[in-house]
């Protein structure tokens, strides 16, 4: 077993936290890392064993996404329903696909309505307004924008947002394939909307240049993501390119504009 | 003056059956008055009977519509990423028809088809999103050996997940490797879905750490295992 005696060495799970999850470790710790060659193969034992576990095992007990569509179209056996109910139990992956799905399929329409476009429901629309964040350290693998700067500019992440009551996280992870994910939560300060009733509620994302707040035209939204019980969100696979959400409410839509996402 | 008996849609031909099926399916697509019965006979004649000119009508018919139902998917822009609006639309109709050849489901109304097909279309994107965000498959490491070369060694996922639950001491530490291994989850993401069961991520944090360092402890007996189930195969 690896071990390093030195008093800055990271422990365990400081390594783990850093190396997985990137977590910052501390200035001094960072340091010591960099130079110490015992600490950086503890490192790479951690990385290599969970790249090696997440790429095998990644989903594998997991009914395929037919399966799941099927069981929710109440088209499988009753033994094959026996089954995924109980897989369902335990994997918030396939549970929260399964909630999709329901969504999908209850809101097929075969061939909707193509005369008229309906009549724009105005609906008040409320720009959110950025909140200023403390300045973090810098950390390997997290995305940043262009700049080196550690202040706070418009590409800078994470963001957090606030409108209505509403308080907005926005956050840029990457998967282990590349792909950048844009991954938001929702949370309330009591005075605003209850989160529980935001659930379900539909995010689109759309190009800037798409010019979404133009009113009058039915422009299809990027992608469309509906937030979930613990009040996130997550849009998978993200371009470099500058983007606007809307959060769409009962009576109203929250508004983010210009989010900047990177080149990688 | 004698009774013309119009010919039921079992007795068409499937020329015949294709035309009014297309001019049924015109009124249904305007939300007028139709009869579904044409279209659903040469829905009868490509899955029952097998009939494979039944089933290039079909596609013909209603391919337009599967491309347009992908058109208005809510993952269609990372759908379209990864493959062509073609592919996805081929990969709906083999899904139908190899899902129509299994269970054999009987269509009342063309609602019911149409469903079924949608379905099959949202499976297509659902199983191809998934295959791609599945993180790179590495081997297993090799621990034993001074200088921890990685080994080529491959291993089916059911037996390595079995081999490491064999390892695992208890429940808890076989629930975390899976929200960690399986569903790819952070910490913070664990303790957001299961908070009855782990109160902060620091807890979450000291397991991990105590299964990848038995894992890694253990990685001789786990390949023994695994090598093992292989000579059985």
């Amino acid at each position: 077993m690896l071990e390093c005696v030195n008093v800055m060495a990271p422990g365990d799970e400081d390594l783990i936290k850093y190396a997985l999850d990137d977590e910052p470790l501390k200035l001094e710790t960072r340091d010591h890392l960099d130079g110490c060659s015992i600490c950086q193969r503890r490192l790479a034992r951690y990385q290599n064993l969970e790249t090696a576990l997440t790429g095998t095992l990644y989903r594998s007990q997991c009914p395929s996404a037919t399966k799941l569509n099927f069981y929710c179209a109440g088209q499988l056996s009753p033994d094959e329903v026996m089954n995924i109910v109980e897989h369902l139990e335990y994997c918030p992956l396939c549970a929260n696909d399964v909630k999709e799905i329901r969504h999908i399929l209850a809101s097929f329409e075969p061939f909707p309505e193509v005369s008229e476009p309906p009549p724009v429901q105005v609906l008040r629309r409320i720009i959110a307004a950025l909140v200023p964040m403390r300045p973090q350290l810098v950390t390997r693998g997290v995305i940043r924008g262009a700049s080196n700067s550690t202040s706070l500019g418009e590409s800078d992440w994470p963001r957090q947002y606030r409108a209505e009551g509403v308080n907005i996280s926005l956050h840029l992870s990457r998967t282990s394939s590349g792909e950048i994910m844009l991954l938001g939560l929702f949370t309330s300060d009591g005075d605003g909307e209850d989160i529980e009733a935001l659930e379900g509620a539909v995010v689109d994302l759309y190009l800037a240049e798409q010019g979404a707040d133009s009113d009058g035209q039915a422009i299809y939204p990027l992608m469309t993501a509906h937030i979930d019980d613990l009040g996130s969100i997550a849009f998978r696979g993200i371009a470099s390119g500058e983007y606007n959400m809307i959060v769409r409410l009962v009576e109203s839509e929250l508004v983010i504009k210009g989010l900047k996402i990177p080149h990688g | 003056m004698g009774i013309r008996l119009e010919m039921t849609p079992g007795e068409m031909s499937l020329a015949t059956l294709a035309e009014y099926s297309s001019r049924e399916l015109s009124k249904y697509r305007r939300k007028e008055s139709s009869n579904d019965k044409y279209c659903l006979e040469i829905f009868r004649r490509a899955v029952l009977l097998g009939n494979e000119e039944a089933w290039s009508v079909l596609r013909q018919q209603l391919g337009e519509s599967v491309r347009q139902w992908l058109g208005r998917h809510p993952y269609r822009e990372a759908a379209l990423r990864h493959d062509a609006e073609r592919s996805y639309v081929d990969d709906t109709f083999s899904r139908f028809w190899k899902a129509m050849s299994e269970n054999k489901p009987q269509f009342a109304t063309l609602a019911g088809a149409l469903s079924y097909l949608h379905t099959c279309l949202n499976s297509a994107v659902m199983d191809t999103l998934r295959s791609y965000s599945r993180p790179k498959e590495e081997p297993m490491p090799d621990y034993g050996h001074p200088d921890e070369p990685l080994v080529e060694d491959r291993y089916h996922e059911d037996e390595l997940w079995e081999a490491v639950k064999g390892i695992l001491p208890g429940e808890r530490e076989r629930k975390v490797a899976y929200y960690l291994f399986h569903c790819n989850l952070k910490p913070r993401q664990i303790v957001a879905y299961r908070p009855d069961e782990f109160q902060s991520e620091e807890e979450i944090y000291r397991l991990k750490r105590n299964i990848m360092e038995r894992i890694m402890r253990n990685v001789d007996k786990l390949k023994w295992k695994l090598d093992s189930g292989e000579r059985k195969r």
